[in-house]
C-alpha cells in the first residue's frame, strides 16, 4: 500500500491575503480617529475623510507607525535635495522583500521547482515566452533581466500598499516616471543601436508618406515617442491611485461604528480587486514596454 | 512637516527610483534571472534531448521490429516451403510406392494366373490321359473285349466330339 507522506501545511495565498486584509478592520476603527486627531492638532479645518485620504494616499518626508514619526535621510547633490520620501523607502522595502523571497525560494538548488519557486518560475516562463520573445524577437534573452525586475518591482510595490503600514510607491507619479523613463531611454538606445542614428531618425518619417505630409507627421511621430513612456506613466499611476483611494474613500466613510461593517466590506472587496490589479498592472507596464521596445527596434510596420 | 504631493514632480524621488530600480536590476539579474533563466534553458533543452532521444529509440524499436517481422516472416515462408517440399516428395514417394505395388500385384497376379493356367492345362491333360485309360477300361470291361489303343482312341475322339 502507497502511504502518501503528511504535507507540510505552509501558509497559503489565501491566508496570506486574508491576513493582509484584516489590517483594515482595527485601521477602520483608528484612522478616522487618528487623522480627525491630527487635523485638530496641525489646526486644519479639513474633514476627517481627507486626512485619511492624505495620509493613506500621499508621499511623506519621513515615515509615520503607530503614531511614531521616523525621520527619514535627505541627500544633496550639486545643492539639489533628494530626500528619501516614505514611497523611495517603500520601494526599497519592496527590492528587499523581492530579494528576500527569490533568495528564499531558491534556497536550494533543485530541478524540479517546487513551493515558492514555481510562483517566480510560472512568471517568468509566462514573460518569455508571452511577452518578451513575441516582441523582442531573437535578442529577447538579453532583455529578460530587465523585463523580470521590471514586473517583479512594480508588482511587489503595487502589493505593497495592500500590507498593513505600508504604501504604493507605484500611486506615486514620480516612480512611475522614473520606470517609464527607463523604458524610453531603452526605446531610443535600442532604435539607434538596431538602425543606426540616421536610421534611426529617418523612422520618425513613416515610409511612403508624401513630402508634404512630413511637416505634419514628423512633429506627430516626436510627440508620439514621448507619449508612450508618459501613457505608462499615468497607467499604472492612476490605477493604483485610484484603487488606494477607493479603499481609503470606504474607510474614511466612517463617522460612525454603525457605517463600519458596510464600509468595512467595501473596502475588503476593493482590497481582494486591488490584489489581481497588482498583478494585472504590472503585467500591462512590462507587456507595454516590451512593445514599445520592439517597435522602435522594428519600426517597418 | 506637510505631506507632499503625489502629482507634484518631485526630480529627487524620480532619481531615487532609477537608483534603486537600476541596483535591484543588477543584483537580480547576477543572482537571481540569470541562473533561473539558465536552469529553465537547461531544463527545456534536456527534456527536448529526452523527448528527441525517445523518438529516436522508438523508431529504431519500429525498425527492429520490422526487421525482426520480416526474418520471421522469412522463416515462416521458408517452413512453409520445406514443410510443402516435403509433402511433395512424401507424396511422389507414396504415388511411386503404389504404382510399383500395383505393378508388383499385378505381375504376381500375372504369374499366378499364369500358374494356374498351366496348372489346369496340365491337370486336364492328365486327367484326359486318365479318364481315356479309365473309359478304356471300363469299356473294355463292359464290351468285354479288349479295345485296342486304336478302338480307344477313336472311340474316344468320337464321344469328345459328340460331347464338346
Amino acid at each position: 500500500m502507497i502511504r502518501i507522506p503528511p504535507r507540510r501545511s505552509r501558509p497559503n495565498l489565501l491566508l496570506l491575503a486574508s491576513a493582509l486584509i484584516s489590517y483594515f478592520c482595527p485601521a477602520a476603527f483608528f484612522c478616522p480617529a487618528m487623522a480627525s486627531g491630527t487635523a485638530g492638532h496641525e489646526g486644519g479645518g479639513e474633514s476627517a475623510v481627507v486626512e485619511t485620504l492624505k495620509h493613506d494616499l500621499l508621499d511623506a518626508p519621513d515615515y509615520e507607525i503607530l503614531g511614531f514619526h521616523i525621520p527619514l535621510p535627505e541627500f544633496y547633490i550639486a545643492g539639489y535635495s533628494i530626500r528619501v520620501t516614505k514611497h523611495v523607502l517603500m520601494m526599497f522595502i519592496a527590492a528587499v522583500v523581492l530579494i528576500l523571497l527569490i533568495a528564499t525560494a531558491y534556497r536550494k538548488r533543485q530541478v524540479v521547482p517546487h513551493g515558492l519557486a514555481n510562483f517566480f518560475e510560472v512568471i517568468v516562463v509566462f514573460l518569455r515566452d508571452e511577452v518578451v520573445r513575441p516582441n523582442l524577437g531573437e535578442e529577447s534573452h538579453r532583455f529578460m533581466p530587465y523585463f523580470l525586475t521590471l514586473f517583479f518591482f512594480i508588482l511587489f510595490s503595487n502589493l505593497l500598499g495592500l500590507v498593513p503600514w505600508g504604501a504604493s510607491p507605484t500611486a506615486n507619479i514620480n516612480v512611475t516616471a522614473g520606470l517609464a523613463s527607463l523604458t524610453l531611454l531603452l526605446m531610443i538606445v535600442m532604435g539607434i543601436l538596431r538602425q543606426g542614428p540616421i536610421g534611426y531618425l529617418r523612422s520618425f518619417i513613416p515610409p511612403g508618406v508624401p513630402i508634404f505630409v512630413v511637416p505634419i507627421i514628423l512633429p506627430i511621430e516626436i510627440i508620439g515617442l514621448f507619449v508612450k513612456p508618459f501613457a505608462l506613466t499615468m497607467r499604472l499611476f492612476a490605477n493604483m491611485l485610484g484603487g488606494h483611494a477607493v479603499i481609503a474613500a470606504f474607510l474614511g466613510l466612517i463617522a460612525t461604528p454603525l457605517i463600519a461593517p458596510l464600509s468595512i466590506a467595501g473596502a475588503l472587496a476593493i482590497s481582494l480587486l486591488e490584489i489581481f490589479v497588482a498583478f494585472l498592472q504590472a503585467y500591462i507596464f512590462v507587456i507595454l514596454s516590451a512593445v514599445f521596445i520592439g517597435m522602435s527596434m522594428h519600426p517597418s510596420h | 512637516m506637510g505631506l507632499q504631493n503625489i502629482i507634484r514632480l518631485d526630480p529627487g524621488s524620480i532619481l531615487w527610483t532609477i537608483i534603486l530600480f537600476l541596483v535591484l536590476l543588477w543584483v537580480l539579474s547576477k543572482f537571481a534571472w540569470k541562473p533561473i533563466l539558465k536552469a529553465l534553458a537547461d531544463r527545456e533543452a534536456s527534456i527536448k534531448g529526452d523527448l528527441e532521444t525517445a523518438r529516436r529509440e522508438r523508431e529504431e524499436s519500429g525498425h527492429l521490429l520490422r526487421k525482426y517481422e520480416a526474418t520471421v516472416a522469412g522463416a515462416k515462408k521458408e517452413a512453409t516451403r520445406i514443410i510443402q517440399e516435403a509433402q511433395e516428395a512424401a507424396a511422389q514417394v507414396r504415388a511411386e510406392e503404389i504404382v510399383q505395388t500395383k505393378a508388383a500385384a499385378q505381375q504376381m497376379l500375372e504369374r499366378a494366373k499364369a500358374e494356374i493356367t498351366r496348372e489346369e492345362e496340365s491337370a486336364r491333360k492328365r486327367l484326359r490321359e486318365d479318364v481315356a485309360d479309365l473309359t478304356a477300361q471300363a469299356t473294355s470291361r463292359l464290351l468285354g473285349r479288349v479295345i485296342t489303343r486304336e478302338d480307344h482312341e477313336k472311340l474316344i475322339r468320337d464321344s469328345l466330339e459328340e460331347t464338346v
